[in-house]
């Protein structure tokens, strides 16, 4: 158990070391292809990561709120690569490398279970794909948040990062909706109910909804100043679903209670 | 639009108020109410009028399938209210005598199976554990009492410090671990929470009580489905192992309600993957042009 906590603390130390690095780097222009490849060293320290917990635990890695932080550092450079490619957004460099590092902070203050053991509720070929799906998602959610934030203080430039927030938010948005629904698939092979209005499940069917509200106010001219809010709304939820259900005991969730 | 925004917004705030302010276990209660099935049969109308609107239809199927499929999930969740039943019971293990009902929502109703149920063998297969709680006897009330839980060592020894150390082998043989290991003095160790690996349950389906029908493999995550019954194995008694806790439903809106659901997925990632305007017009008007930023702005 110590062995494998201090090598986690090594490569956690490390890994929010070099994304930092990363996203300093990349400030300047001019040292764009530095920072890229520190950016993917730092994404590797960070699979390496992923990797010791999955040794560690013979299974994969998404067994407490460690394990899960861990790996939503590890969606944003994929995500960005496919945004960059796909939408043009490879300007978005430095947002993606120093967002990698912030979910990677909390893992070094908290109690880390890294011997995690999978009950048979877990046991489901649905447990990694819904997974996966809902921390993909997150990470780009939490990108379309940083940017609104970022075109908020920039008011010259507060149009490319709105866009490039919706952009992102629509890439993530399938993975979210996947994630939930793939959860509601699951959960009826486990316990043979779909949905059962949990406070887990309930968050995130707000999480959901208030995203269909940021997209319908997008689309009428009437509703676009209510894009943000929706957007601010629907984010706050998100980090509700993900932390608050699970630490705040009156929302405490019975059926997710191993999340 | 708006009035669709609306709805949505009054939903969340439905929702919001549901998931804080109801004690823990009775959220549900909120999402039965009138006035959210109300909002649901509204929010439905408004998918179902955006189709209508959408023309042609063939060049909308990513629009359809997204809000069509939100349609039919509330449809099949709708037949599922009204037509579905549902049972969680304990059913005894290796008894000789098969359930033909199962008990209802209020109290003395029963639901009629029109087969039998029965439990023949359970099985269950648990983790190491890790950790044993040190009791000491005391000969004044002759009761044990609890001192404190102790980790197992990596090494598989359990070190109780002045009141003894309990090795590997003393605990554990042919990968079963000891109940309870007796120190001496009075002192003993017993083992602590056990988190189960795997359990799974042989249930036996007949026509009548007395028959012997088929029997089936039950396990967790696998649910077995008989004569439009679907029983899904939720829990054991883990003191004694005299019983499963098992959920009967049939459920005949649950197939609307998946085809719901993978329209809702499919439609929403055409939506939303499909390659945006904007950028088609950029790569198709000033293609090369693109700027190191990526060419947004």
């Amino acid at each position: 158990m110590e062995t494998w906590n201090a090598i986690v603390n090594l490569l956690l130390a490390a890994a929010i070391a070099v994304y930092a690095l990363a996203g300093v780097l990349l400030l300047k222009e001019r040292l764009r292809r530095v920072g890229l490849t520190v950016f993917a060293l730092g994404w590797g320290v960070n699979a390496a990561l992923v990797v010791v917990n999955w040794v560690a635990c013979g299974e994969p890695p998404f067994g407490n709120l460690y394990h899960v932080l861990v790996f939503v550092s590890l969606c944003f450079a994929p995500a960005y690569v496919i945004l960059a490619a796909k939408e043009g957004l490879g300007w978005l460099h430095k947002v993606f490398a120093f967002t990698s590092a912030v979910p990677l902070i909390g893992p070094v203050f908290m109690e880390r279970n890294v011997l995690w053991r999978r009950v048979p509720a877990l046991q489901s070929s649905w447990f990694v794909p819904h997974v996966v799906a809902y921390m993909f998602s997150y990470s780009l959610m939490t990108v379309g948040f940083v940017l609104i934030v970022i075109g908020w203080f920039r008011r010259v430039e507060r149009e490319r990062y709105q866009r490039a927030s919706y952009e992102t938010v629509r890439f993530a948005f399938p993975f979210l909706t996947f994630g939930m629904l793939s959860g509601a698939i699951w959960a009826d092979e486990a316990w043979g109910i779909y949905w059962s209005w949990d406070p887990k499940e309930t968050w995130a069917m707000i999480t959901w909804t208030l995203y269909v509200v940021y997209f319908h106010c997008r689309l009428r001219p009437q509703l676009r100043r209510y894009v943000v809010p929706a957007q601010v709304a629907a984010f706050l939820a998100l980090l509700t679903t993900f932390f608050l259900v699970n630490l705040l005991p009156k929302l405490a969730s019975a059926l997710h209670s191993y999340t | 639009m708006s009035f669709s925004v609306a709805i949505l917004t009054v939903l969340v705030l439905f929702m919001i108020a549901g998931g804080i302010s109801v004690e823990e276990g009775k959220q549900a209660i909120v999402f039965r109410t009138p006035m959210f099935l109300v909002l649901e049969a509204l929010a439905c109308i408004c998918m179902l009028w955006a189709c209508k609107r959408r023309r042609p239809l063939w060049r909308q199927v990513a629009f359809m399938l997204a809000h069509a499929g939100g349609v039919l999930i509330m449809l099949g969740g709708a037949i599922t209210h009204f037509t579905g039943e549902e049972s969680t019971f304990a059913l005894p293990i290796a008894s000789q005598h098969p359930i033909g009902e199962l008990p209802g929502k209020t109290e003395g109703q029963t639901i009629p199976l029109g087969f039998f149920v029965g439990c023949t063998r359970f099985l269950v297969d648990h983790y190491p554990p890790t950790e044993y709680h040190l009791y000491e006897y005391h000969e004044s009330d002759r009761q044990y009492h609890f001192i404190e839980t102790l980790p197992i060592a990596e090494d598989g020894s359990v070190d109780a410090g002045s009141h003894g150390r309990a090795t590997k082998s003393d605990l554990c043989s042919a990968d079963e671990w000891a109940t309870v290991h007796d120190l001496g003095d009075g002192f003993f160790l017993e083992i602590g929470k056990r988190t189960p690996r795997h359990y799974e349950a042989d249930l036996r389906f007949s026509r009548t009580a007395e028959a012997l029908g088929e029997s089936r493999e039950l396990r967790v995550n696998h649910p077995l489905r008989f004569d439009g019954w679907t029983f899904y194995l939720m829990s054991y008694d883990q003191q004694q192992q005299r019983y499963v806790v098992l959920s009967g439903r049939r459920d005949p809106g649950r197939a609307v309600v998946f085809i719901g659901f993978w329209a809702v997925i499919v439609g929403t990632s055409m939506l939303c993957f499909r390659r945006n305007a904007r950028r088609r017009r950029e790569d198709g008007s000033s293609h090369g042009e693109t700027t190191a930023d990526g060419g947004a702005g």
